[in-house]
């Protein structure tokens, strides 16, 4: 336990800094435009720092972190994916598009840039649903990362830590919109980065330097529990049998799932369309780059070792004395390391909590009260792509939005179960994939997207997501209870298909449905996506 | 002597140590890129 004096004292230098920086926000918001996409103005740094502070939250910290412990640092194929996709892919193949195509239709949202890239209010509405109904789970996860965290720091009750955690962020979102949120994912991003560093160094300081850590761990391999072992694990150093349950679950539900699904979050293409011009973008891809890999390197790294810590200490490993993964990174950054650096550290997981929440709650916040709301207003009107006259009404509408989604999240938060955070991080990211990836890139790179491809993709996509994990995948499936109250058995489908992640299965789904309407159903859209010297959208019947 | 060659910090599974050098790789493949065209205005841009 850290001295709560000190704590105090540094906790709340950090709330002022982000407090002023949200006032900052607030100054620089004028309009919707600065409250939705932060004015596109923003600086390279802040991009990559808040694109990265947004995408890694204490899923990536304490979740997977906890995940490395209990099934090995196979888990760094995920940092590469990250880095490789998260970053080089998407700021490179998908972020610049992304950027000039909001600009050039004036979108303001990721629900808003879909419709009026296919100039259908269908888009709109069905993304916006799909963010509204996913990312609470998300929101809730990430909300109970850090308050448990709050909550074994500083012996505080956990519902006091989780409800006045969710205050403080809504705030500054409401009151600042995108431009708070940014600069102080920036400030949060800084903080990680710093904290993160110094919890691998001082881990790799602890357990005798790189090479003696990871030959201690290897070591352990014949300490791997048998029910593990059973399912394909063969040590924390090396990878799951081929074909093994493990192995499917690492590879489609950790590496596959999160490594792609990173393309097509709302919450994330949105910080492309705060850019001014490409060179920032470019910029952005320098830090981004190393960031995540020092956070999530340093995350995962650190998870499996923690087994040679609690090993060396206790004569256990993690799982066996922590209990619940998700409170095995915050147990050892307690228990292991110097006053100083468990507040360093609570301060980068909050950081990390709440750059991504913060960044999560304006997104659903913008999904509510300016896509939905709009549709709502307009319904029974023809889709006017060009109609942005109810922009500037709806930044009430999003602060609305913004203080319901938080309820919203905060009720699903005491739902959920233990062990949860990594799971949910994976399903929210493998839905975005599923439902928006295939329609979200046509878009980007077709000059005749076509309108009815992408509802059909949109629409499959979401709908086998949903129904591969109520009724096949074994983890979601016998938890509801829905596939065995309606069949009497837990999943339709045997072994290896009820341990395939539920994307494997949807976004090839999605996509093909894509390819095939696009052959059947000639487009009538035409959309330039090259703009020329800042001219409106130029659409016509093709 | 062929089993040193495969080991790397202490881990002897390539498909775990070759996961730690494509990130590394990847990263200063990030930082270069970003570094080249740092003053680089792209082609979207008209």
């Amino acid at each position: 336990m850290v001295d709560t004096l000190t704590f105090v004292i540094v906790a709340l230098v950090y709330v002022a800094l982000t407090i002023g920086l949200g006032y900052l926000g607030w100054k620089r918001t004028a309009s919707s435009d600065d409250f939705m996409v932060a004015g596109r103005n923003v600086h390279p740094v802040i991009i990559a720092l808040s694109y990265g502070a947004t995408f890694l939250s204490t899923s990536a910290i304490v979740g997977f972190g906890g995940v490395s412990a209990q099934l090995g640092i196979g888990t760094l194929w995920l940092v590469m994916m990250n880095i490789l996709v998260g970053i080089l892919v998407a700021f490179i193949l998908f972020g610049k598009r992304t950027r000039a195509l909001g600009m050039k239709l004036k979108a303001v949202t990721f629900s808003d840039l879909m419709a009026k890239a296919y100039r259908s209010r269908f888009m709109q509405v069905a993304t916006a649903v799909v963010i509204l109904v996913g990312m609470p789970l998300y929101t809730a996860a990430i909300l109970i990362g850090g308050a448990r965290f709050i909550e074994g720091t500083l012996d505080i009750n956990y519902d006091l830590a989780l409800l006045s955690f969710a205050a403080i962020v809504a705030l500054y979102v409401i009151l600042g919109g995108l431009i708070a949120v940014m600069y102080t994912d920036a400030l949060q991003g800084g903080i990680m980065f710093i904290g993160m560093f110094i919890l691998l160094a001082f881990t790799m300081y602890l357990l005798g330097g790189v090479t003696p850590a990871f030959e201690k761990l290897t070591s352990m391999a014949d300490m791997v529990p048998a029910g593990l072992s059973s399912a394909g694990m063969t040590g924390w150093t090396s990878f799951p049998i081929l074909g093994s349950p493990l192995w499917f679950t690492f590879v489609t539900t950790f590496i596959l799932s999160v490594g792609i699904g990173v393309l097509a979050q709302p919450q994330l293409v949105v910080r492309f369309m705060t850019a001014k011009d490409d060179r920032s973008l470019n910029r952005a891809v320098a830090v981004g780059g190393i960031f995540v890999l020092v956070i999530t390197g340093a995350a995962y790294t650190v998870g499996g070792l923690t087994n040679v810590y609690f090993h060396e200490k206790y004569g256990m490993i993690a799982t066996e004395y922590v209990g619940n993964i998700d409170k095995i990174i915050p147990t050892f950054v307690n228990e292991s390391m110097p006053d100083l650096f468990v507040i360093v550290f609570l301060l980068a997981l909050l950081a990390a909590a709440m750059s991504t929440l913060s960044s999560l709650l304006h997104t659903m916040g913008t999904a509510a009260g300016y896509d939905l709301w709009r549709a709502i207003k307009d319904r029974g009107k023809p889709y006017d792509p060009s109609d942005n006259k109810n922009i500037p009404k709806s930044f009430r509408a999003s602060q609305i939005g913004t203080v319901l989604m938080i309820v919203v999240s905060v009720v699903v938060a005491y739902q959920l179960p233990g062990d949860i955070i990594a799971r949910a991080t994976a399903m929210f990211m493998g839905l975005c994939c599923a439902a928006f990836l295939p329609a979200f890139a046509h878009c980007l790179y077709s000059k005749r997207p076509n309108e009815m491809a992408a509802k059909a993709s949109l629409v499959v996509g979401t709908v086998t997501w949903f129904l591969w994990t109520a009724f096949v995948h074994i983890k979601e499936s016998s938890a509801r209870g829905l596939c065995q109250w309606l069949f009497g058995r837990p999943s339709l489908l045997d072994s290896p298909w009820t341990v395939v992640d539920p994307v494997i299965i949807a976004l090839p789904m999605s996509i093909l449905t894509l390819v095939v309407v696009i052959f059947v159903w000639r487009s009538k859209v035409v959309i330039d996506t090259v703009p020329e010297n800042n001219e409106m959208v130029s659409m016509g019947k093709g | 002597m062929a089993s040193e060659v495969r080991r790397l910090f202490g881990i002897d599974d390539p498909w775990v140590w070759s996961a730690y050098v494509l990130s590394i790789g990847f990263a200063m493949i990030c930082a270069v890129y970003g570094i080249l065209n740092w003053n680089k205005e792209g082609d979207l841009n008209g």
